[in-house]
């Protein structure tokens, strides 16, 4: 009953759904974004074996986010979550050279999934404070500029001081409203 | 975590760090000591469980990578590192002080982070004067070594086992007189031991029903090649046995037996066939070094071989041995002077002990055994400085004995210098021949016989 009324509610004023998926490399940053975005504090974490998922409301949009394990074994599970995906976060670690590669490979991976080929492509440059990789040069390093046929956007952050996290669900905002 | 190396294949990887999860120190986590981590501060060297492991993910990337041993795949370098290293030896280092507040396996999130970050960053709780165990394997891996990064803290906790070093098969024949006291002292109990000595030696006309076997026993040392002895040295006895039980050993029917059961013992001895194997191997420590440090002896290298005396038997040999070798004191290349080792000499020598003693210069009972009968009598007591000193490796026969060159006694200098630490340190150089095996600490073997 309840959930008939609020499902009533959302459709006279106009509230949109969207289901965002969160992946990155371990340690990148997903789970403390993600209680940032939900609890507005940062939490001490450890590392997210299986999933974690919260509802954000944010400009009227309820964002379902889903939070995956980024260990290596384990992002074998990744595509799993893919299915019904409007929005994928990609969450690097900016302070992590040696790995930016890795984290590469596994971006175009997913990218060639089909079922992602209607996902946006949001990229948290994630720890902007370590003050290592610029946003540009994450840009550079993970070839999204060769990325063809599919939105995508940039956005440094900062998790633990909450920096650029909203900036980048307004664009995700808008992208919704305009597939609207 | 796709690293340049090998990486072990799934199957590999978890029979892998079964091995390392097994060992003890890695069954209970590094931080906070609950059960059965499975996650890893790479760079810390540390299994730590899952929580922890969120602290250090808090440290950020550059100053550790961790990684869980079941849902991160590993290159063979770095479980290397995790092979080396481990608990126990990271927190020699980074525990080294012990902590005031110690995290429990139910600590809040927060709290581990603050004890972490006290423990690997701000380094509250490390060794000062070292360094990071993962460090110091990584650095020794460019090198091309190999080993556990063991921290010199941690060596002092481990007990290293005295073992006993000796070079070479040599035998050490003393008398074991020490300091200046002993030489100066003459008592009468003493000169009257001479006396009978010498009676008994006057007296021998079989090899065989000699009581210089127990002198002769040192050849059986060699022959059994208990090459790796400190002392193989028969020393005087105690003070308190020479005193108490003047002996005169031609009266004396021990002497038979004491003679018979040598060769019983000797034939013990050759039945107990691994002394070498215990033995051989020994390694390691200086041994000047573990007598400074009270370990000497503290392990017997070959028990089998001293538990054949009983004390009835060294009191024998002791008093025999004794009453001459406890004033024996020379000088022998300089190297020893007069407060340092006496050495039983077989070129010193005389037939009239009177003259020995009011010349004041003693000699020991196996010198006048070996220059019995023969006048021509050598008595410069000060050794020739020039003296050559050669392995006597004789078998247990008398007659062999006695036709070898008196002259020949065995010199390790070493031998000589842990001796002469020993007398300084207050041990008034007497050192019976069981309890030189047995070990100063190892007070059983006394008891042993006592039970019997």
């Amino acid at each position: 009953m309840g959930i008939q009324l609020s499902k009533l509610f959302d459709k006279i004023f106009n509230k949109v759904e969207m289901r965002i998926l969160m992946l990155g490399l371990d340690a990148a940053g997903k789970t403390t974004i993600l209680y940032r975005l939900k609890l507005g504090e940062v939490v001490q974490s450890v590392p997210t074996i299986g999933f974690n998922v919260e509802s954000v409301e944010y400009k009227k949009i309820k964002f379902t986010v889903w939070d995956v394990g980024g260990q290596d074994k384990i992002r074998l599970l990744w595509r799993h979550y893919f299915q019904g995906t409007q929005g994928l976060i990609f969450v690097v670690d900016s302070s992590d050279k040696e790995r930016i590669e890795i984290a590469k490979e596994e971006l175009q991976r997913m990218l060639s999934e089909d079922d992602l080929k209607e996902a946006a492509v949001l990229v948290f440059a994630n720890k902007q404070d370590m003050g290592v990789m610029n946003v540009t040069e994450i840009t550079e390093k993970l070839g999204l500029a060769n990325l063809r046929g599919r939105e995508w956007f940039i956005q440094g952050t900062c998790a633990l001081s909450g920096e650029g996290l909203f900036e980048g669900l307004d664009w995700l905002s808008k992208v919704v409203s305009k597939k609207k | 975590m796709s690293m340049a190396g090998e990486i072990l294949s799934e199957v590999k990887q978890e029979k892998l760090f079964n091995i390392l999860l097994k060992r003890e120190e890695n069954q209970i986590c590094a931080d906070c000591h609950s059960k059965a981590p499975t996650w890893v501060s790479l760079d810390f060297g540390v299994f730590v469980c899952m929580n922890c492991s969120g602290a250090h993910r808090h440290l950020s990337r550059s100053v550790t990578r961790v990684y869980s041993t079941k849902i991160d795949s590993w290159n063979h370098a770095n479980y290397q590192i995790m092979d080396y290293v481990g608990n126990a030896i990271a927190n020699s280092y980074w525990e080294f002080k012990k902590p005031p507040r110690r995290i429990t396996f139910n600590a809040q999130p927060d709290e581990r982070v603050r004890f972490v970050t006290e423990k690997y960053v701000r380094k509250l709780y490390c060794n000062p004067k070292a360094i990071n165990p993962v460090t110091v394997f990584l650095k020794n891996r460019e090198k091309g070594i190999l080993e556990r990064p063991v921290q010199d803290n941690q060596e002092q906790h481990i007990q290293v086992p005295p073992t006993q070093q000796v070079e070479g098969k040599k035998r050490f024949i003393s008398n074991g007189a020490a300091s200046n006291e002993h030489n100066i002292k003459v008592s009468n109990d003493i000169k009257e031991h001479k006396q009978n000595g010498k009676q008994d030696f006057n007296s021998v006309t079989s090899p065989m029903s000699q009581p210089i076997k127990t002198i002769d026993l040192l050849d059986v040392d060699d022959n059994m090649k208990l090459d790796n002895e400190d002392f193989t040295c028969f020393t005087s006895a105690p003070t308190n046995l020479q005193n108490n039980q003047p002996q005169n050993t031609q009266q004396n029917p021990q002497i038979n037996v004491n003679g018979n059961s040598l060769l019983d013992f000797y034939e013990k001895k050759q039945s107990t066939a691994p002394l070498n194997g215990t033995h051989a191997n020994s390694t390691g420590s200086n041994l000047n070094a573990l007598y400074q440090n009270g370990n000497h002896y503290k392990q017997n290298s070959f028990p089998g071989y001293t538990n054949q005396y009983s004390p009835q038997m060294q009191q024998n040999l002791s008093n025999q041995v004794n009453p001459n070798a406890n004033k024996t004191n020379y000088q022998l290349n300089g190297q020893l002077t007069q407060n340092q080792i006496g050495l039983s000499n077989s070129n010193v020598s005389t037939n009239n002990n009177q003259q020995q003693q009011a010349q004041n210069k003693p000699i020991s009972l196996m010198e006048l055994y070996q220059n019995n009968g023969s006048n021509n009598i050598n008595t410069n007591n000060n050794i020739q400085s020039t003296q050559q000193f050669t392995a006597v490796n004789q078998p247990f026969n008398t007659q062999v004995n006695a036709n070898k060159n008196p002259n020949e006694v065995v010199v390790d200098k070493n031998k000589y210098q842990a001796l002469n630490q020993m007398n300084q340190m207050g041990y008034q150089g007497y050192y019976p021949y069981y309890q030189m095996q047995q070990g100063y600490q190892n007070y059983n073997y006394q008891n042993q016989w006592k039970q019997q």
